[in-house]
């Protein structure tokens, strides 16, 4: 099976930062959040995927195909948006959209025109006289409009109203729900992605602290409180905190921990679900 | 890759005529040797080049970065952008040819052509290698209108500079040596001697040959 991207040993070194070694795959129409504090080498991850920056070691496979720099064929297969979208700044929208339909085969015009209409965008209107909102719609539109197999998307609603955010998301809804495209979605705002995704995968410094089946996660972390007279000694703990025999846990295996806490026979047994941002703090935290 | 220079020449569309016009104009005050209080109008070739420079690479930096997410390849990108500045150039060369012909019909200047054309060339093909070869920061700021102020302001701090320096070199008094400065640079220029229009042109191309190679080999563009 050709993964829709496969990272291998990726590695790019600054002088004050590093990431990797990096090591990460997404199969074929599944949607991955890649979620990580700023600073944490998201964007590193995506310029190294689209070939902006070299990395210095690694390599990183398109739908089986090498990114290199002068075999172009892998970037028909992509849709990019940028945290900084750039147009020709002069041009409206739909004269930039013009323009990019040169280089894609698949390009359709009546779909950049559908999603213009959906995103209600008006593309008489200069590049430069857009809102912030309105250049990432047009960015958006820029990128499907070829029907790319692989969407690549670097914190696409930061910085946008919520009105705008859920705009943009419902329509990567949309375009997600057809199940022939992949997604990798790199954002610091865990409530867009957790609609969308179907993996996560936690970056934290430059390193992958893990990837994981968003269901699974939900599934298996919880916050669970109890009554216990003893010292607590549990595995998979990722918080523990205690007011005398009062004790508060945050736990990444369910059912392992609540296994050893009935061993235990704590008593007043509460647990609770918790949501992807209150996983993704502790993730991070740790 | 024609795309790329297709794109390029539509969006500065208002200005390409603009300067396919005044080129001539400008060429003919050259050729003429009108002088206004004292100064020779042909300064306004000197000008224009400069202006020509600075248009052809105003912003465009940015707009590399989406050339670069496109399925063209980098040398295609490279050979565009050298493309983009080759082809008025050549127009300039052409006009240049025809009015030194027909004005001075028995003793056509075709060699200050050539220099011209190759001194042009060599300016655009070091100013792409320097950026190739330069930081992100300083790459992706380029020519804008913001800092085209403080670009021309440090541009003329550092000839005014040279200026002073060769000042000092070639003469102990506080008059300008014009001609003298002008001796001392034909003295030092590395490309005087019999063949200097040939040393010139092969400079030209072999400097626009390693911009396609700094651009490919070189940094990429977010770097």
């Amino acid at each position: 099976m050709d993964y829709a991207f496969k990272i291998e040993r990726l590695e790019k070194k600054y002088s004050d930062f590093k990431l990797g070694p990096l090591d990460l795959d997404l199969e074929p129409g599944m949607v991955m959040g890649y979620i990580g504090p700023n600073g944490s080498g998201k964007t590193t991850t995506l310029l190294c995927m689209m070939q902006l920056i070299k990395a210095n070691s690694g390599s990183i496979k398109i739908f089986g195909t090498e990114n290199a720099p002068n075999n172009t064929s892998w970037k028909f297969d992509i849709g990019y948006v940028s945290d900084s979208p750039v147009f020709y700044e002069n041009w409206n929208g739909e004269k930039n959209l013009k323009f990019l339909s040169q280089f894609y085969p698949n390009w359709s015009d009546d779909y950049a025109m559908a999603l213009a209409k959906r995103f209600n965008i008006d593309l008489t209107k200069k590049a430069k006289d857009l809102s912030r909102g309105n250049r990432v719609k047009l960015s958006l539109i820029s990128a499907l409009s070829h029907k790319p197999k692989l969407l690549l998307l670097d914190e696409p609603t930061s910085g946008l109203d919520p009105v705008v955010r859920a705009e943009v998301l419902d329509t990567l809804f949309e375009v997600v729900e057809t199940g022939e495209r992949s997604i990798f979605y790199s954002t610091h705002i865990l409530s867009d992605i957790s609609r969308l995704a179907d993996d996560l995968a936690f970056l934290k410094d430059g390193k992958l602290l893990f990837k994981t089946a968003k269901d699974d996660l939900i599934e298996k972390w919880r916050k669970i409180s109890f009554k216990y007279n003893g010292e607590l000694r549990v595995k998979n703990l990722v918080s523990k905190k205690n007011e005398g025999n009062d004790y508060q846990i945050i736990t990444s295996d369910f059912s392992d921990t609540i296994e050893k806490l009935t061993e235990l026979e704590v008593e007043n047994l509460n647990e609770h679900r918790m949501s992807i941002d209150e996983i993704a703090v502790e993730v991070l935290k740790g | 890759m024609w795309c790329l220079v297709k794109s390029e020449y539509e969006y500065n569309l208002k200005r390409i005529p603009i300067l396919l016009i005044l080129f001539p104009v400008i060429y003919y005050l050259k050729l003429a040797e009108l002088e206004i209080f004292f100064y020779n109008l042909g300064i306004f070739y000197i000008i224009f080049l400069t202006m020509m420079f600075l248009v052809s690479f105003k912003n465009k930096e940015l707009r590399e970065r989406t050339f670069n997410t496109l399925p063209v390849k980098r040398i295609d990108i490279a050979i565009s952008r050298l493309i983009t500045v080759l082809l008025p150039l050549i127009y300039y060369t052409i006009i240049m040819v025809l009015f030194e012909v027909s004005i001075s019909k028995f003793d056509p200047d075709l060699n200050f052509v050539v220099i011209s054309f190759s001194l042009s060339v060599i300016s655009f093909a070091l100013y792409l290698i320097m950026r190739d070869t330069s930081l992100r920061l300083v790459r992706e700021k380029g020519i804008t209108k913001n800092n085209m102020k403080t670009t021309l302001v440090f541009a003329i701090l550092i000839l005014n500079i040279l200026a002073v320096i060769l000042v000092f070199l070639t003469k102990e008094g506080l008059e300008i040596p014009l001609n003298e400065i002008s001796d001392f640079l034909k003295m030092i220029n590395p490309f005087k001697g019999e063949y200097t229009e040939l040393r010139l042109i092969i400079t030209a191309i072999i400097l626009s040959l390693v911009s396609l190679t700094t651009y490919t080999k070189g940094k990429f563009h977010m770097e």
